[in-house]
C-alpha cells in the first residue's frame, strides 16, 4: 500500500498554504507537526478530496483521490468536527455507515463494536448535543473507523481528551497503524512522540523535515541546554533564544533552551526531545505571536 | 439502489426530526382548512344592518336555487324564461314601496335565476351584475347568445391584448372547439377551489422554501460537509438522495395539501358542476375548450410543477450559499415581489419571461391567458408551455445544484 | 493671561527643564486601574458589532418596499399601497431575529454570560438598537406612503405597526417555546404568513382599512405593545441561566 503525494500546491490569494509538497507514505503512523497556519489542515483536506489542489496529484495505490474508490478506503476526522445535534450516537454512526456504503447489518455490528471501543456504549442512545467535548471527539474517532479504512487522516484527534483517554487513543492508533497508513496532526508533541513511527515537520507550506523520530532529532543534537542564571541574564537569554522551560529556583531562574552554542558559562548539554525540535523550528513564529522582536 | 434508498430514508429522517417542519406543516394545513371555510364564516346583514342569517346558510340557499336549474341548457328558451321572470318582477316591484315586500317578491320570482343572470350579464353587458339589460333583449339577441359571446371574446382580445396573428388564429381555432350550448350546473365548489389554488400556492412555496433551505445549507452550518464529502457516496449518491428527497417531499406535500383542500371544498359545496365549461370562470376571457375538471387538472399540474420549480431554486441556492437564512430571504423575495410587479403586456418578451416565474405560474389568469409561446407558426398556449418549461427548469437546476455541492471545497 | 501667553510659558518651561525619567513605568501601568466603559459607551459601541449584513438587508428591504409601494397600480391605489408596505414590514423583524440569535448560533452565549455587561444586557441593547432601526424604517415607509396616498399619517402608522408588532410577538413567543437552532425557520415561516396574509385581505368580507375600524387597529397596537414589552422583560430575566447537560460534568 502506498500513498503518493506528488508536488501538491494550494494557494489562497497571496498566501501559499501548501507549496509543492511531495510524499510517499506506506503502512505506519505518520505524525504531522507544525505551527498554526503551517498548512497541515490544508494538506489533509486535499488528501481527503475536500479541496482541489492547484497543481499536483494524490493517489493511493494508483487510485486518484477524486475517485469514489479512494474515498471508500478513507477515514477522516476533521479538526472542527461537525454533527447533527439531535441525532444520538447510534443514529449518527448508522448514518455515517450509510454514507460510507456499509450494509445495514454489518453497520449495526461495527457500530456496536466501535461504541464499546471508544467507551460510548452507555450513552449511545443519548443525543449528541448533550455530550461533553471529549465524548464528541471519541464519537468522531469512531466514525472515522467505520469502514476499516486503509488511509486514516486525523486532524487534531486528541483535542478535548483527558490524559487517560489520550493514552487509550494512542494505543488504539498504534494498533491501527500496523496495516494501514495513519496520518495525524497535532499540537500535542508527546502524542506524536509516543505514537508516530515517522514524523514530518511542516513550516510555511513545505515539509522541512521528515523521518523517524531518532533521525530528525539528530538535527538538534547538541543544541539543547539547561542552566540556572540570574534574572537579568534570563531575560536576556529569553529574548535571544527559544526557551522550552523556565521556572524560578532558589539560586536563580532555571532555563531549558535551544541554542547553537553554549548560551551561558554554567549551561549543560541535554538530550533533545521532540518538543525541543518543535520550538527550535518554530521559535520565530512563536516570537511573532508573543510580539517580541 | 438499496444504498440510495437508505440515504433517501436518512434525508427524510433528518428532515422530520426538525420540530420546525412539523410546526410549518401544521400551520400550512391549518391555513388551507381556514381558506376553505373563511368565506362561510360570519353573518349576513340587511340594509339596516340587522343579522339575517349566517354565510353558510346563504350558501346553502344559493346552492338549493342553483341546483333547481341543474341540467338546464342555456339557450334561447331559458333566456326567454329568465326575461319573463324579470319583466314580471320589475313591473310588480314598481308598485311596491315596502322594501321587505320587494325583497320577498325578488326571492319568489327571480332569485333562482341569479346564476343564469350572471352569465347573461357578462355576455350582453360585460359586467357581472347588471339586470335592466334583460328587459331589452330581442328574439335575435336571445338566439344569437353564443355568437354574441364569441364576438365579445374576440373583441376583448383585439382591444386589450397585444397578440400576434398566429396567436389570434390559434385562439379562433380554440373558440370553434368550445361545446355549445352550455348546460348549467351548480359549480361553486370547483370555482372556489380554483380561486383558492393561487393563495394556497403562495403559502406552500413559502413553507417549502423554509423546510428545504437546509437541504445543503444545513450541512455547511452544522459542519457536516467535510465528513459527507470525504465519504464514499458523499459526491454521488448522497447528493442524489438529497435532491430526490427534495423533489418527492415537494410532490408529496403539494399533492396531499391540494387533495385535502379539494376534498374539504367538495364536502362543503358539493361536487356538482364538474362538467361545466371553463368559460363559467370568466365567460369573455377564456376561450379554451375545457370543462371544470379538465381545467382544474391542468391548473393543479401547473401548480405542482411551479412549486417543484421553486424547490429546485431552493436546492441550488442552498448548495451555493453557506447558510439557509440567505436562501430563505432570497426565496421569499422571489415569491413575494412578483406578486406586486406587473410588466406591461406591450413588452411581450419581458412579459413572457415574467410569466414564467414560479409564483406567476400558479396564477389562473396566467395559465389560461391568451398569450402563447413559440416562434412563428410553432406556438403553444401557456397552459402547455408552463409545465414543459417548469419540468426542464427543475431538471437543469437540480443538475446544477448537484455539481455545486459536489465541487464545494471545505475551507 | 490669554491662551497664547499660556502656550508660551509652557514652551519656555519645557525648554528650560529636563523632564524626570519615569521609574517603574511598566509596573505602574500594569497595576493602574483604567476607567471602565459606561453603559452609554457600551450601548453606542454595540452599533459597530451588529453585522453589516443586517444593516444592508434592512436597507435593501426598505428600498424594495418603497419601490413596490410606488409600483402598486391596482384599482384601489390607497389600499394596495398599504398592503404592499404591510407585506414587507414582517421582514424587518426577520433580519433582527437573525442578529439576536447570533450568540446562540456561534456558541458565544456562555462567554457573554460571564462578562460585566452580561448576555441579558447585551440582548436588550441589541433589541433596542434594532428596534430603533426598524422604527426608523417604518417611519420612512409611513412618510412615503403619506405622499402616495390620501390617508393620514397616523392611520398609516397604525396599519404598518400592527403586522410589525404581530410578527415581533409571534417570533418572541416561538423563541421562548423552541430553544433550538431552528428558531430562524420558525420565525421565517411566521414572517411569511403575516406578510402574505397582508396581501390577501381582499378575501375578507369587510374592508379592514376603512376608517370605521381604526379603533380596532389602535386597540391591536396597544395590546401587541403590552405583550411585546412583557415578553422582552421575560426573555431578559431568563437569559441568566444555562440548561444542564453532560458537558457540565466533563
Amino acid at each position: 500500500m502506498e500513498l503518493v503525494i506528488d508536488r501538491i500546491t494550494k494557494q489562497f490569494k497571496n498566501k501559499i498554504a501548501v507549496d509543492h509538497v511531495s510524499l510517499k507514505l506506506k503502512e505506519g503512523v505518520y505524525g504531522l507537526l507544525g505551527a498554526n497556519g503551517a498548512g497541515k489542515t490544508t494538506l489533509m483536506r486535499m488528501m481527503c478530496g475536500l479541496m482541489v489542489p492547484d497543481s499536483g496529484t494524490i493517489a493511493l495505490d494508483g487510485i486518484s483521490m477524486e475517485e469514489e474508490q479512494y474515498r471508500d478506503v478513507l477515514g477522516y476526522l476533521p479538526q472542527d468536527f461537525g454533527y447533527y445535534p439531535d441525532f444520538t450516537a447510534l443514529e449518527f454512526l448508522m448514518y455515517m455507515a450509510s454514507l460510507k456504503g456499509i450494509p445495514k447489518i454489518r453497520a449495526k455490528e461495527k457500530t456496536a463494536m466501535l461504541l464499546e471501543q471508544v467507551n460510548l456504549k452507555d450513552v449511545a442512545k443519548k443525543k449528541i448535543k448533550t455530550y461533553s467535548g471529549g465524548m464528541k471527539q471519541r464519537l468522531g474517532i469512531a466514525q472515522a473507523l467505520l469502514n476499516n479504512p486503509n488511509l486514516l487522516v486525523l486532524d487534531e484527534p486528541t483535542a478535548g481528551l483527558d490524559p487517560k483517554e489520550r493514552v487509550k487513543f494512542r494505543n488504539m492508533i498504534s494498533e491501527l497503524g500496523k496495516d494501514r497508513i495513519v496520518l495525524l496532526s497535532t499540537h500535542i508533541v508527546s502524542d506524536v512522540e509516543y505514537i508516530a513511527d515517522y514524523i514530518m515537520v511542516m513550516k510555511k507550506g513545505t515539509i522541512i523535515h521528515k523521518g523517524a523520530r531518532e533521525d530528525i532529532l539528530k538535527s538538534i543534537d547538541g543544541k539543547v541546554w539547561e542552566c540556572v542564571v540570574p534574572e537579568k541574564t534570563a531575560l536576556d537569554l529569553e529574548r535571544k533564544f527559544p526557551v522550552i522551560n523556565i521556572r524560578n529556583e532558589k539560586e536563580g531562574i532555571f532555563l531549558r533552551l535551544v541554542c547553537e552554542h553554549m548560551p551561558y558559562e554554567t549551561a549543560s548539554i541535554c538530550t533533545a526531545s521532540l518538543e525541543d525540535l518543535y520550538l527550535y523550528y518554530f521559535s520565530d513564529e512563536i516570537s511573532e505571536g508573543e510580539g517580541q522582536p | 439502489m438499496r444504498e440510495l434508498l437508505n440515504l433517501i430514508k436518512f434525508e427524510y429522517y433528518k428532515m422530520f426530526k426538525k420540530k420546525s417542519l412539523w410546526f410549518i406543516l401544521a400551520g400550512l394545513f391549518g391555513l388551507s382548512m381556514l381558506g376553505s371555510v373563511a368565506m362561510l364564516l360570519g353573518n349576513t346583514y340587511d340594509m339596516e344592518g340587522e343579522v339575517t342569517g349566517t354565510r353558510y346558510e346563504e350558501m346553502q340557499a344559493e346552492r338549493k336555487n342553483a341546483r333547481a336549474l341543474g341540467g338546464r341548457t342555456i339557450d334561447a328558451a331559458l333566456i326567454q324564461e329568465v326575461q319573463e321572470a324579470y319583466r314580471s318582477y320589475f313591473s310588480q316591484a314598481e308598485e311596491i314601496s315596502d322594501e321587505e315586500e320587494k325583497e320577498k317578491l325578488y326571492e319568489d320570482t327571480v332569485k333562482k335565476y341569479e346564476p343564469i343572470m350572471e352569465i347573461l350579464s357578462q355576455v350582453y353587458t360585460g359586467s357581472y351584475n347588471s339586470q335592466e339589460f334583460i328587459l331589452d333583449l330581442t328574439e335575435d339577441d336571445r338566439n344569437q347568445f353564443y355568437e354574441t359571446l364569441k364576438q365579445k371574446q374576440k373583441q376583448l382580445w383585439e382591444e386589450y391584448f397585444f397578440l400576434t396573428k398566429e396567436e389570434e388564429s390559434k385562439l379562433l381555432d380554440y373558440q370553434q372547439q368550445i361545446k355549445t350550448p352550455f348546460i348549467y350546473n351548480y359549480g361553486a365548489g370547483w370555482m372556489r377551489y380554483e380561486i383558492l389554488l393561487y393563495s394556497l400556492s403562495v403559502f406552500l412555496m413559502l413553507a417549502l422554501a423554509i423546510c428545504l433551505a437546509p437541504v445543503f445549507g444545513g450541512e455547511y452550518t452544522s459542519k457536516m460537509d467535510a465528513l459527507i464529502l470525504s465519504s464514499k457516496y458523499g459526491k454521488s449518491k448522497v447528493i442524489q438522495a438529497k435532491l430526490i428527497m427534495a423533489v418527492t417531499f415537494t410532490i408529496g406535500v403539494t399533492t396531499v395539501l391540494l387533495g385535502i383542500q379539494l376534498l374539504e371544498i367538495m364536502l362543503i359545496y358539493g361536487a356538482d358542476g364538474w362538467k361545466n365549461p371553463i368559460q363559467f370562470w370568466s365567460l369573455t376571457q377564456i376561450v379554451f375548450p375545457f370543462n371544470q375538471i379538465e381545467a382544474i387538472g391542468i391548473y393543479v399540474l401547473c401548480v405542482i410543477l411551479a412549486v417543484l420549480f421553486l424547490t429546485a431554486i431552493v436546492s441550488l441556492l442552498s448548495a451555493k450559499l453557506k447558510s439557509p437564512f440567505g436562501v430563505i430571504v432570497i426565496c421569499f423575495m422571489v415569491i413575494i415581489i412578483p406578486m406586486f410587479l406587473d410588466i406591461p403586456e406591450q413588452y411581450r418578451m419581458l412579459n413572457s419571461i415574467y410569466r414564467l416565474l414560479p409564483i406567476c405560474m400558479t396564477q389562473e389568469w396566467n395559465v389560461f391567458c391568451h398569450y402563447m409561446y413559440g416562434i412563428n407558426n410553432v406556438i403553444v398556449p401557456t397552459y402547455i408551455f408552463i409545465p414543459l418549461f417548469a419540468l426542464a427548469a427543475v431538471v437543469l437546476l437540480n443538475i446544477w445544484a448537484f455539481k455545486v455541492f459536489k465541487k464545494h471545497q471545505v475551507a | 493671561m490669554n491662551l497664547s501667553d499660556n502656550r508660551k510659558i509652557v514652551k519656555l518651561v519645557k525648554e528650560s527643564y529636563e523632564p524626570l525619567v519615569p521609574k517603574n513605568k511598566p509596573d505602574f501601568l500594569k497595576k493602574a486601574e483604567y476607567p471602565k466603559l459606561s453603559f452609554k459607551e457600551f450601548f453606542i459601541g454595540q452599533i459597530q458589532y451588529i453585522r453589516l449584513r443586517t444593516w444592508l438587508v434592512s436597507i435593501l428591504l426598505f428600498v424594495s418596499a418603497l419601490f413596490i409601494i410606488e409600483l402598486s397600480s391596482f384599482y384601489n391605489m390607497n389600499v394596495s399601497a398599504i398592503k404592499a408596505a404591510s407585506a414587507f414590514v414582517p421582514f424587518f423583524v426577520l433580519a433582527a431575529v437573525a442578529e439576536t440569535a447570533r450568540s446562540k448560533q456561534y456558541g458565544m452565549k456562555e462567554l457573554e454570560m460571564t462578562c460585566r455587561f452580561s448576555f441579558g444586557t447585551l440582548l436588550l441593547v441589541k433589541m433596542i438598537l434594532l428596534g430603533i432601526l426598524n422604527l426608523l424604517l417604518l417611519s420612512g415607509c409611513s412618510i412615503f406612503l403619506r405622499f402616495q396616498t390620501d390617508i393620514k399619517l397616523f392611520r398609516i402608522g397604525i396599519y404598518l405597526l400592527v403586522p410589525f408588532l404581530l410578527t415581533c410577538n409571534l417570533t418572541l413567543i416561538l423563541a421562548s417555546l423552541f430553544k433550538s437552532r431552528e428558531i430562524t425557520y420558525f420565525c421565517g415561516f411566521v414572517c411569511g404568513i403575516v406578510s402574505v396574509s397582508c396581501l390577501f385581505t381582499d378575501a375578507l368580507v369587510i374592508d379592514i382599512y376603512s376608517a370605521k375600524y381604526d379603533v380596532y387597529w389602535l386597540l391591536s397596537v396597544g395590546v401587541l405593545m403590552l405583550v411585546l414589552v412583557q415578553k422582552i422583560v421575560q426573555i431578559i430575566k431568563n437569559s441568566g441561566g444555562i440548561l444542564w447537560n453532560l458537558s457540565l460534568t466533563g
